[in-house]
């Protein structure tokens, strides 16, 4: 019986992935090899005429470079303020304080607004001539400048894309979180309580632990999502100054719909993939293990 | 002994509790400073939208921009094919990546850690590369300009996350209670419905939000894929405030507050379900 | 298991009624008009009496309304040329009609032309715009509309500079004196585009090319950036923001729209504008008295008399599969009653010549400026590479505004991006 069950056990596993892979499949893998064939087609071209000199003109384009030098910066700020403030507010939600129906639905308002609508609207707000926030900050600290640039400022435009991408991003990460914070059983809390753990102990002995499956999917798919965030970025800034704020995505975007280059955007989107590809295996093998 | 232990966790809970709500306070100040405008402006004439200076509290607010968006504009319509839309995605992609989650969690099965991998790698494909031959299809068995090509576009984008976040939450289920129900005699499938299922509730509150609002929000696909004003959804409708030469400011930001709403009260209902739910569990909160 | 069964069947039935009610819709030949106009007053009103008319008057042929969205209309028409289902007439700028015919998206339309008189029928318009329509050696196109660009400034801010209202700048030293003297009060002299657009390059370029500089060498196969002309042109465009001082800050993210709201509310006085602007101005801000205050004159764009012009056409997919049709449509649009009718609605000018000298803009004040400049319009190389040189020009400006480069080395920087755009080594 031990072998037929295990036999049963492999063949049912297969049905219950089979509807999502048939899915994935049919509409994704066709325009991915479709992708991959036009990174190897010469521009203008068809047939069969294969060529690398799409990946080769990447290697030498600075723009290229600065672009991932930009997009990893760029994930890497945007999931650390999405996590540390989507466990912040998850821990801080998670508690029977009164109005907490409230704060969770103000706090999930970021997450609705549309990456288009933000873009333009926090473009709005740190305007220096027309924008709401200089005037705001001024009614704090009067001695703020009165047209004080963000988004043209070389230095300051990069974080205040962060700000606005961390704003937009958060609430997956803290609804995620909380979610696992929950089916964390209040018994393991009032064990170690009884043990004499104080609650910095009980968080890092009890609440990691039983969230740290959820944070590394979390991490993984955040990392995944913001790689491929653009419309906020294209709204925001259109990639400027200059190439500061130009992420892999909007390049991408730009290169496929503005000049018109198929075959390069593709070269570009799988040197992408294959990036993302190489910084998800941790991820993957971890999340993969039988536990 | 007993007392002093008592009232140093009543201070903890006490100081737990105020660093609680002026984290939650600032976060609300976060949260809300751009939405504030955003409603400011919606109360504007069009005009009062672009004085200089600007104005927080309009000079004579009106509910203009939020009558036209139904009169002069129809987002009424646009508001049901949104809702269809996102509120299809986001059942169909919870149920079918709740089956994946469930098989990847469970059974070891050859080539399940590829699997994973692959259904990862999916989510790297660039939206951009992929409209154009997606289109193809669509057009080639006359979906295009449906709502159907767009939810299937949706689903499949979804899907990979809403496999990999049930895969985390039914992780955390213990297989006991698996092993309970086949002792019992049940079947795998009845298992995952009668059993898991009720336990998981909160794992899919994240992947149907998550479901709803990429469906919700997206532009690019559905600028591509629809072209008649009849299956327009809401984020288009907002999109197509952005003219030439104007910028409807107050419809714009009118038309964005109410599209969320939906969300909201999305979570609202799902939250109370699944609250219910974890009193099984015996859940803190 | 018999409720299941009944739905199967009501639902097979409802399939077959549908399909049987849909098949015989199509006695009309629909032909998609996609314009982003549809969403814009008072054009909607024009398109709107020439679906009508023409529906009425061809019986068999319906004009059917398609929106496109002006930001993205390009990666629309790509998305759905690939799929080989895009709108029989799409409306364009004269920048994207290389890029489509290079790819095989738009229609050759030579063949219609011999059948209407070849050479006798294309007299009919302004040869200069017809350029725009070529590409190479076929025609894509009839022009529409021409669009050139002039100076917009405020009388009443000349007034209180101490300046005469009725002697505006002529050259690029009296614009920065001007606009030094009307900095002041709170305000501005210039504005200007610095955000990542197409209208950037139409502020930039009458400077550009106005110090004799140009993008290309004549065959359009190397950069001719490296130029002393072409840094005295780049470096006045940036230095205005810089080092004169007379642009308001946050240039970066100003667009066109921008400008003219900061122009309606009078926070700057003077602009490089299109023909709309004036009726822009005055839905931005009813109470500015736009016709008394504010004025137009010629671009002051240095030792060449030139404008940025840009033209407005529409094209016929490739893919379309009612040539025939979509052409009696075409004709009927670009025909001179039609475009009588759009200028009297919306204002702009046409490229047909028995359209262009009308008594309407010798009477408006401000059309007669704008159409005094079109003769002096010149256009961007019309060339496949030329979106990424745009691109990369963008980039050089917004870098010599932020101060991350100087002017010389953002030009220098772009000249070789020019180059290897070019596939130049």
């Amino acid at each position: 019986m031990g072998s037929g069950r295990t036999w049963h056990d492999r063949h049912v596993g297969y049905l219950f992935v089979l509807p999502a892979t048939l899915m994935l499949v049919a509409v994704l893998v066709f325009p991915a090899f479709i992708t991959l064939k036009l990174s190897v087609t010469p521009e203008g071209g068809s047939g069969w005429n294969l060529t690398l000199i799409h990946y080769q003109k990447a290697f030498r384009d600075p723009v290229l470079f600065q672009t991932f030098k930009n997009t990893f910066a760029f994930v890497a700020w945007s999931m650390v303020g999405h996590f540390v403030l989507g466990l912040a507010l998850a821990l801080a939600l998670n508690q029977a304080l009164p109005g907490q129906t409230v704060f969770r639905l103000i706090a999930l308002v970021p997450w609705t607004i549309p990456d288009v609508v933000a873009g333009i609207i926090f473009r709005w707000v740190l305007n220096p001539i027309n924008g709401s926030l200089n005037p705001l900050i001024r009614m704090l600290f009067p001695g703020f400048p009165a047209e004080f640039q963000w988004l043209s400022s070389p230095t300051l435009a990069f974080p205040a894309v962060i700000f606005a991408n961390v704003w937009r991003g958060y609430p997956l990460v803290m609804v995620m979180l909380l979610a696992g914070l929950m089916a964390i059983p209040r018994e393991l809390y009032e064990a170690a309580a009884v043990d004499g753990a104080g609650k910095i102990k009980r968080f890092i002995h009890v609440t990691l632990p039983g969230l740290s499956m959820i944070i590394l999917i979390a991490l993984a798919l955040d990392m995944v999502w913001e790689f491929r965030r653009f419309a906020l970025v294209l709204t925001m800034t259109g990639g400027g100054p200059g190439t500061l704020t130009e992420v892999l995505s909007t390049l991408v975007y730009k290169t496929y719909f503005q000049f018109f280059t198929f075959e390069y955007a593709s070269a570009m989107a799988i040197l992408m993939s294959a990036v993302l590809f190489v910084l998800s295996l941790p991820y993957i093998i971890l999340v993969g293990r039988e536990r | 002994m007993k007392g002093a232990a008592a009232a140093s966790a009543r201070r903890e809970h006490r100081l737990e509790a105020v660093a609680s709500y002026s984290l939650l306070m600032l976060a609300a100040l976060y949260a809300l400073f751009p939405v504030a405008w955003m409603l400011s402006t919606s109360l504007k004439t069009e005009a009062e939208a672009l004085a200089l200076p600007i104005r927080w509290i309009p000079q004579r607010p009106t509910l203009q921009a939020y009558v036209e968006m139904w009169t002069l504009k129809p987002f009424g319509t646009y508001f049901y094919n949104s809702i269809v839309v996102s509120g299809v995605t986001a059942l169909l992609s919870t149920v079918v990546g709740a089956l994946a989650g469930y098989g990847f969690s469970r059974f070891q099965f050859r080539g399940r850690t590829s699997l994973l991998a692959f259904f990862l790698a999916t989510q790297m494909i660039s939206g951009v590369l992929v409209i154009g031959p997606y289109f193809q299809i669509l057009a080639a068995v006359e979906l295009y300009n449906s709502l159907t090509g767009l939810i299937i576009a949706y689903v499949t984008i979804c899907l990979p996350f809403a496999a990999w976040m049930s895969k985390g939450y039914f992780d955390s289920i213990p297989k006991e209670l698996d092993e309970a129900g086949l002792v019992d005699g049940a079947s795998r499938l009845q298992i995952f419905i009668r059993i898991i299922c009720p336990i998981a509730v909160p794992g899919t509150v994240s992947t149907l939000l998550f479901a709803f609002l990429l469906a919700w929000q997206d532009l690019l696909w559905a600028l591509c894929l629809i072209s008649i004003d009849e299956k327009r959804t809401v984020t288009l409708g907002v999109a197509f405030t952005v003219g030439e030469f104007i910028v409807k400011w107050p419809m714009l930001t009118a038309a964005s507050l109410i599209g969320s709403l939906p969300t909201i009260l999305l979570y609202l209902f799902l939250q109370r379900f699944y609250v219910e739910g974890l009193a099984r569990g015996a859940v803190k909160g | 298991m018999r409720q299941r069964s009944r739905w199967w069947v009501i639902a097979v039935l409802a399939i077959g009624l549908a399909v049987v009610l849909a098949g015989p819709a199509a006695a009309q030949v629909k032909i998609r008009f996609q314009t982003w106009h549809w969403n814009e007053k008072p054009v909607f009103y024009a398109l709107e009496e020439f679906m009508n008319e023409f529906n009425k008057n061809n019986p068999g042929i319906e004009v059917v309304r398609d929106d496109s969205r002006y930001n993205d209309k390009e990666t629309v028409y790509i998305a759905q040329s690939q799929a080989k289902a895009a709108a029989d007439i799409a409306h364009f700028q004269h920048r994207a009609i290389p890029l489509f015919a290079e790819r095989g998206y738009i229609m050759d339309l030579t063949p219609f032309i011999e059948r209407e008189g070849g050479q006798k029928f294309l007299a009919q318009w302004d040869q200069h715009a017809l350029e725009t329509c070529k590409y190479k050696g076929k025609i894509y196109c009839l022009n529409d509309y021409v669009n050139p660009l002039a100076l917009l400034y405020n009388t009443q801010h000349f007034k209180e500079a101490g300046l005469d209202p009725n002697k505006p700048p002529t050259t690029p030293a009296e614009l920065v004196d001007a606009a030094k003297k009307l900095t002041r009060a709170g305000r501005y002299g210039m504005g200007l585009i610095g955000s990542r657009q197409e209208g950037l390059f139409m502020r930039f370029n009458p400077f550009f090319w106005g110090a004799g500089a140009e993008y290309l060498t004549p065959d359009n196969k190397r950069s001719a950036l490296d130029t002393p002309e072409a840094l005295e042109g780049f470096r006045f465009y940036v230095e205005l923001f810089t080092k004169h001082k007379v642009v308001p800050p946050g240039v970066i993210e100003q667009g066109a729209q921008e400008v003219r709201t900061q122009i309606a509310h009078e926070i700057v006085s003077m602009e490089v504008g299109v023909i709309q602007a004036p009726l822009i101005y005055a839905a931005i801000n009813p109470n500015m008295k736009v016709d008394e205050v504010m004025a137009a004159a010629p671009i002051p764009s240095g030792k060449k008399r030139v404008s940025s012009v840009e033209y407005g056409m529409r094209v016929i997919s490739a893919f379309t599969k009612h040539p025939e049709e979509a052409w009696k449509v075409y004709k009927a649009w670009v025909s001179k009653d039609v475009q009588l009718r759009n200028f009297k609605i919306y204002g702009v000018m046409s490229a047909r010549l028995d359209v262009k000298s009308s008594p309407e803009i010798a009477n408006n004040k401000f059309a007669k400026i704008f159409a005094a400049q079109a003769p002096y319009g010149k256009i961007e190389p019309l060339i496949p590479e030329w979106p990424k040189i745009g691109d990369a020009t963008i980039t050089a400006v917004q870098e010599g505004f932020s101060g991350v480069k100087t002017p010389e080395q953002a030009l220098k920087d772009l000249h070789i991006a020019t180059n290897r755009a070019l596939g130049v080594q």
